[in-house]
């Protein structure tokens, strides 16, 4: 039953609260403006995952799996193929997270200080910094398409959106299984010129770093397509152009991590997104850059 | 061990029976939140998301909930992949504002119809939210993901995933008012 009488404004505005918020999303009616309604609406959203797979589609998909399951690598031991050393595989959200973590601190304080207003993350638009690190957080959660397709998207991001370029192509360094040695320069490369371009490098400064980093990026797309193996050399010599200029987070491994409830190409990091003042925040401060224009060419 | 550590110990080990068994589990409510974003080909996405799944299986532990959350969050990724891809390629402009002729929908006479037509409203109806707002109601509803599994899987405090839960819900309050018809 209603607990609310009459249509008051700010009863409106202020509806619901966390407790009524969790009553809803639960399926129940917690009472108040127009509850009845939210709950028929979110168990309309809830019926959404009533509706049936179909026969062929299930067992389609069950053997696709089933094959894909038999191939991927089993729990406590990785296959080692006769004498050769294991490749370690670099813990692409450890290492971008603590990366992102840095960046945005730094970005968000400067922000502050600059406007007054803290700034949230999630309320980029395109255009500015925070946006671009919103997106390379999505890019990390972005697991499939392989190597080459990764390398592919960097490079077309390079110029109008670097650090989701660096996220890309980090991505594609681990999904390519590039040698460790190769892998972490490489990362190391991009992490550093994204961090110039982060803290303002303009003109010139901003334009060879781009330039520098196309070049690695390239570097390492013709690599992932050299079949004779991974020139790691190559690699490095080209990412040494990209000097860093602060202290770096260290590459993380795999085989140096706790064990975790996910696996790491899938979950995005745990970034410190300051939180969003409730009431002052509206929608549209709140809309996520995927609903923002088309950003480039 | 329990029933779900068989299971998964059997997935792992790649046994048809044990994927069987957590594809039935899962992929309706799966496949429901995809179909929430408006994905496009539905079936094809939930088929990438279980390869993202077998993939990185062997990377799991946890218990049944815990997988559940890890299912979603990798469709969640994948919904985030294709919402980027749309954007860089739009193909159909997507309407977000609210439909004004919710109650002019002349309904077909076969249910199956009649479901397509209910499902295409929830569609719309989301579509008016921010997409924000639209992951986590929708992980939080179908996902059945707790706050903190939904801020862990956003990149979020749980605060900030309450206050856009709040908002979410108010605007879905905002619809009813202006006559949505359920």
């Amino acid at each position: 039953m209603s607990s609310f009488v009459g249509n008051d404004d700010e009863m409106v505005n202020r509806y619901p609260n966390d407790e009524q918020a969790e009553a809803l999303i639960r399926g129940d009616d917690p009472g108040g403006p127009a509850s009845a309604g939210i709950a028929g609406l979110v168990a309309s959203i809830r019926s959404l995952g009533d509706q049936e797979i179909a026969d062929e589609v299930a067992a389609r998909h069950v053997a696709m799996v089933v094959g894909e399951a038999a191939v991927s690598p089993r729990p406590d031991h990785d296959p080692v193929v006769g004498t050769q050393r294991p490749r370690r595989r670099i813990m692409l959200s450890t290492v971008l997270s603590s990366l992102l973590a840095k960046v945005m601190a730094a970005t968000v304080a400067v922000a502050a200080v600059g406007t007054g207003v803290g700034v949230a993350a999630d309320a980029s638009a395109p255009g500015d910094l925070l946006h671009g690190l919103d997106r390379a957080m999505e890019a990390v959660g972005i697991a499939d398409g392989g190597a080459a397709e990764r390398i592919d998207e960097a490079k077309s991001l390079v110029e109008v959106d670097l650090p989701a370029a660096v996220a890309a192509a980090t991505e594609a360094a681990a999904n390519g299984d590039i040698e460790t040695e190769a892998a972490s320069t490489a990362v190391t490369a991009l992490e550093a010129a994204a961090l110039r371009v982060s803290e303002g490098a303009e003109g010139e400064q901003s334009a060879l770093t781009r330039q520098q980093v196309a070049a690695l990026l390239e570097e390492i797309a013709a690599q992932l397509q050299n079949e004779d193996g991974f020139d790691g050399a190559a690699i490095a010599e080209q990412a040494r152009l990209i000097r860093p200029e602060v202290e770096l987070p260290e590459p993380v491994f795999q085989d140096e991590v706790p064990p975790v409830n996910v696996p790491p190409d899938d979950v995005p990091p745990p970034t410190p997104v300051p939180t969003i003042p409730d009431e002052a925040s509206t929608d549209s401060a709140g809309a996520p850059s995927e609903e923002a224009p088309t950003e480039a060419p | 061990m329990t029933p779900f550590d068989s299971l998964l110990a059997a997935a792992q080990e790649g046994a048809a029976w044990a994927w069987e068994r957590l594809y039935q589990d899962l992929s309706p409510t799966v496949r429901g939140y995809l179909v929430a974003h408006g994905a496009k080909d539905p079936d094809d996405l939930l088929g990438e998301v279980w390869l993202q799944v077998a993939r990185n299986v062997g990377t799991f532990s946890g218990d049944e909930a815990g997988f559940r959350s890890w299912v979603f969050v990798v469709a969640h990724h994948r919904v985030i992949d294709e919402r980027r891809r749309r954007t860089r390629r739009p193909e159909t402009p997507i309407d977000d504002s609210a439909p004004d002729d919710w109650a002019g929908t002349t309904g077909p006479a076969d249910d199956e119809a009649l479901a397509e037509v209910a499902t295409e409203r929830v569609i719309c109806l989301l579509a008016t939210l921010t997409a924000e707002q639209r992951d986590v109601l929708t992980l939080r509803i179908l996902g059945d993901l707790t706050v903190s599994e939904v801020a862990a899987a956003m990149g979020k405090t749980p605060e900030a995933v309450k206050a856009v839960q709040r908002r979410g819900l108010r605007r879905l309050g905002k619809l009813v008012r202006e006559g949505v018809p359920l």
